[in-house]
């Protein structure tokens, strides 16, 4: 093969990926720039803002004059609390598929796929009496429930391909070294599918923060609703504030982007290892 | 979660990398059968079994009776949901809106992909930072990138509106959100957005685990580009594309979020979609049953699709 590209397929092949990625990133360019505009401006059709276009007014409404900060909260707590429930629960689980031989581990596999199947808005009516018959209404441990059950499957489906991939022998060794079969899953096991550990965290944690649909049903006040409310809501009141609703977006969006810049050359192993092997 | 720490865990520390010919002679290569296994199995299992599998269980039930959120009593009344959901009219419309949404969402986001990917898999300088920055869209939480679209679709002052007008094409000047025909091409727009990338990623994975003496004979025997790409890339990549086209129109069907956000099923029922349609029956009309006998039929699609579609793609490669 001719190790250098023609100069020409080079022009051809950058002008594509411009091509394709000022679609892909323009909306969110453009959010940005929107929320560093005064309301005036958002509204003169002008696509190059100027000087004076600029204002930090619709962070200063944002965080000082509305109830931003109690979703940000909710959001946090509840996005920790699913991560860390799912990574608890599935970890273990992935092991336990992955090299142990537990009876009827085929059918579980195929159950835990099969629930990737089923459509949230079935699942969403007998949940939600069940959230009302426990109590948990508009609770954060209704919430938190709700989002780890979503993500759960995915996170030991992907889990456990991962561990699939670490060879037996390290934790066959670890044990003939004296290991208990828990200090093996806790000391070799998990260190060595840190990665896979890393993707699923992640993935639980997005799950929770993007949620709106269980979130709108369980949560009946803005005690407990997280972001995606409040954006809804701000974009269903009656005065739009442009300014408003794009720094929202805004600050919503920013710690998911910067998690995946932390997990991002371990995503998409892990998330393939999840979605395509079986 | 477990309470006492294992004492014995503490003395048995580990030295990584494992001296090779000892870790060898503990192989043994297929997984045992173990207690243990079950005790780190159990609370994932019984988390799915309860909280997934019995709702669904609860929920077929429920959509054979006449539940109501405002009355407490219900009754068992057989097939009755079922027939007034096919002699409902925003049903019909729904199901036909959910299967447009989803074939041209998932279409387009397979072709695109594949050029997505073929672009991602040429050699050129910097070409790790496009392939890195790829999944940011589908990271992100579906209410923001709504936000996103909505703001850019906006009447007069959207910026798609604003290049329309400049290009003398004011008379589609609309709210697309609002627009009963413009409507549905936007929330596909978005679900493509979002999704791409994802094929892309995904097909360029399938794409590097060809292996290079394929294209190398291809080039010694004279193929063209095309012809490359037709028995080479395709067949090398078929696998990948069906598991994703398998989990987007799973994922694309399911969706509430992107039409409930964007368009709440409007204008005039031009995106009412079936989880919509069904969250509406639950949550406005609080008919329990009947909104589970909504999902009944989802669910049944869903899997009735992913069924044939698996065994028409295996007969095909047989």
């Amino acid at each position: 093969m001719s190790g250098r590209l023609s100069v020409l397929r080079m022009a051809r092949v950058y002008t594509l990926l411009l091509l394709y990625y000022s679609f892909f990133l323009f909306p969110m360019v453009w959010i940005v720039v929107t929320s560093f505009k005064t309301t005036g401006a958002i509204f003169s059709g002008r696509l190059i803002p100027r000087l004076s276009d600029l204002t930090f007014t619709g962070y200063q409404q944002v965080w000082q004059f509305s109830p931003f900060l109690t979703f940000f909260r909710n959001s946090t707590i509840t996005a920790l609390g699913v991560t860390a429930l799912a990574l608890v629960i599935s970890s273990p689980a992935a092991f336990g598929l992955s090299k142990y031989q537990v009876r009827g581990r085929r059918g579980l596999i195929v159950a835990i796929l099969t629930s990737q199947m089923l459509p949230p808005v079935l699942i969403l009516v007998p949940f939600y009496t069940l959230v009302v018959a426990l109590g948990l209404s508009d609770t954060y441990v209704g919430i938190v429930l709700a989002h780890t059950v979503l993500a759960l499957p995915f996170c030991m489906w992907m889990l456990k391909s991962y561990m699939d991939t670490v060879p037996s022998a390290l934790a066959e060794a670890a044990q003939v070294d004296g290991c208990t079969k828990l200090g093996t899953f806790l000391r070799v096991m998990l260190p060595a599918s840190a990665p896979g550990l890393a993707v699923a965290a992640f993935f639980a944690f997005t799950v929770s923060w993007g949620d709106y649909l269980f979130v709108s049903i369980i949560s009946g006040s803005n005690r407990t609703a997280t972001l995606p409310l409040y954006l809804y809501q701000l974009s269903n009141s009656l005065q739009l504030r442009w300014d408003m609703i794009a720094a929202g977006t805004v600050l919503t969006v920013l710690p998911v982007v910067i998690l995946f810049a932390l997990v991002q050359r371990w995503l998409v192993e892990g998330l393939l290892a999840g979605a395509v092997k079986g | 979660m477990r309470s006492a720490p294992d004492p014995s865990a503490e003395r048995a520390r580990v030295e990584l990398p494992l001296d090779p010919g000892r870790a060898f002679a503990a192989v043994r290569e297929a997984p045992r059968r173990e207690w243990f296994g079950y005790v780190l199995a159990f609370p994932g299992v019984l988390l799915i079994a309860v909280v997934v599998l019995y709702p669904v269980l609860q929920g077929i039930l429920l959509s054979f009776t006449n539940a109501n959120l405002l009355n407490p009593t219900r009754a068992f009344i057989g097939l009755q949901n079922y027939r007034q959901l096919f002699s409902n009219p925003g049903f019909s419309v729904a199901l036909i809106n959910s299967a447009t949404l989803t074939a041209a969402a998932v279409i387009l986001e397979l072709i695109l992909g594949m050029g997505l990917a073929l672009l991602l898999h040429e050699k050129v300088p910097g070409i790790q930072i496009f392939r890195s920055l790829t999944m940011a869209s589908w990271v992100i939480p579906v209410v923001a990138t709504v936000m996103m679209f909505d703001l850019m679709v906006l009447p007069q002052y959207g910026v798609f509106n604003i290049l329309l007008d400049r290009l003398g094409l004011k008379q589609f000047d609309v709210f697309w959100f609002g627009n009963p025909i413009a409507a549905m091409p936007a929330i596909v727009m978005m679900h493509v957005w979002r999704n791409t990338p994802f094929f892309g990623i995904a097909l360029l994975a399938a794409m590097q685990m060809i292996p290079h003496e394929l294209y190398e004979a291809a080039e010694i025997d004279g193929a063209s580009p095309l012809q490359t790409f037709r028995h080479i890339t395709i067949p090398g990549v078929a696998y990948v594309a069906m598991i994703m086209v398998i989990i987007h129109v799973l994922w694309t069907s399911n969706n509430f979020d992107f039409v409930y956000i964007a368009t709440g099923g409007g204008p005039v029922d031009a995106t009412l979609v079936l989880p919509v349609f069904i969250y509406r029956q639950f949550w406005q009309n609080f008919q329990t049953g009947f909104a589970a006998s909504g999902g009944v039929m989802l669910m049944l699609a869903l899997m009735a699709f992913t069924t044939l579609y698996v065994t028409r793609v295996r007969e095909r490669e047989a």
